[in-house]
């Protein structure tokens, strides 16, 4: 691929409920990729209710998304990893946006861009942070 | 629109006399930060030294000094840093963790560089 290596899906700064998601002008570009790992931590994290990470694709050139993967939190500060492979096959399926299920992974599409949109609701308290990092190979 | 030949020059550059340095994004506030790090060659020139900002004894005078470093959009895009590199961004030379405190796309921007002004103690 062509920039194999670390990259970021971006820093969120957790407050009031709220949907917040990669700047456009921060999507890496991912070309070639047949697989990536990514971490998603929750720092801090007093207060609030419920963090939806929910990692998504493109396929289109960024005109549409899908999501490939949904991480959720509580409260409690924590880590999850998990891995994305281009190279599974599955049976098709029908691209959701943000409608993935807590806790899943949609293994198999993978477009040449990640982007990380962050659902929250209920107020955390300051200093909550979702950080999203990944490799892609 | 960069122009492929002064690319090329400051390409040479760096190839003859750059160094590594790591360009350092920190987001949150303290202890909730986040960093990401991104290596890539740069001309780190022009070590200014301030006036002492301390003077006690025995420690000694505490000096303050600002370098200029230039990098290349391509090098950090291929590293997938979040650009823009944006005022508050540290760099690290030979260790040593410097605090940007300007930063100019367009005085090299002809060859898609940025000009970068980093000080550190």
């Amino acid at each position: 691929m062509d920039n194999p290596g670390p990259f970021t899906l971006g820093d969120f700064q957790i407050g009031a409920p709220g949907t917040q998601q990669t700047p456009a002008t921060q999507i890496p570009s991912l070309v070639g990729m047949s697989g990536a790992s990514l971490q998603v931590r929750l720092s801090g994290g007093t207060g609030g209710s419920t963090i939806n990470v929910f990692i998504q694709t493109s396929i289109d050139q960024g005109q549409s998304w899908f999501d490939v993967a949904n991480v959720s939190f509580a409260t409690t500060p924590g880590v999850q990893v998990l891995n994305l492979s281009g190279l599974d096959k599955a049976v098709p399926v029908t691209p959701g946006n943000l409608t993935l299920s807590s806790g899943t992974i949609l293994d198999g599409p993978l477009g040449d861009r990640l982007q990380a949109v962050v659902i929250s609701t209920g107020t955390y308290g300051a200093g909550t942070l979702v950080s999203v990092r990944g490799v892609a190979r | 629109m960069t122009n492929v030949t002064a690319l090329a020059g400051y390409r040479r550059a760096l190839n003859a006399r750059g160094e590594a340095v790591i360009v350092r994004r920190i987001n949150g506030d303290a202890a909730s930060t986040a960093t990401f790090d991104a290596t890539v060659i740069a001309i780190v020139m022009d070590y200014q030294p301030k006036p002492g900002v301390g003077t006690d004894r025995p420690e000694g005078e505490i000096t303050i000094g600002a370098r200029n470093i230039i990098v290349l959009n391509d090098d950090l895009q291929n590293r997938n840093f979040p650009l823009p590199i944006t005022k508050n961004d540290k760099v690290v030379v030979r260790g040593e963790e410097l605090n940007i405190i300007s930063v100019d796309p367009s005085k090299r921007g002809v060859a898609d560089a940025w000009d970068i002004v980093a000080m550190g103690v």
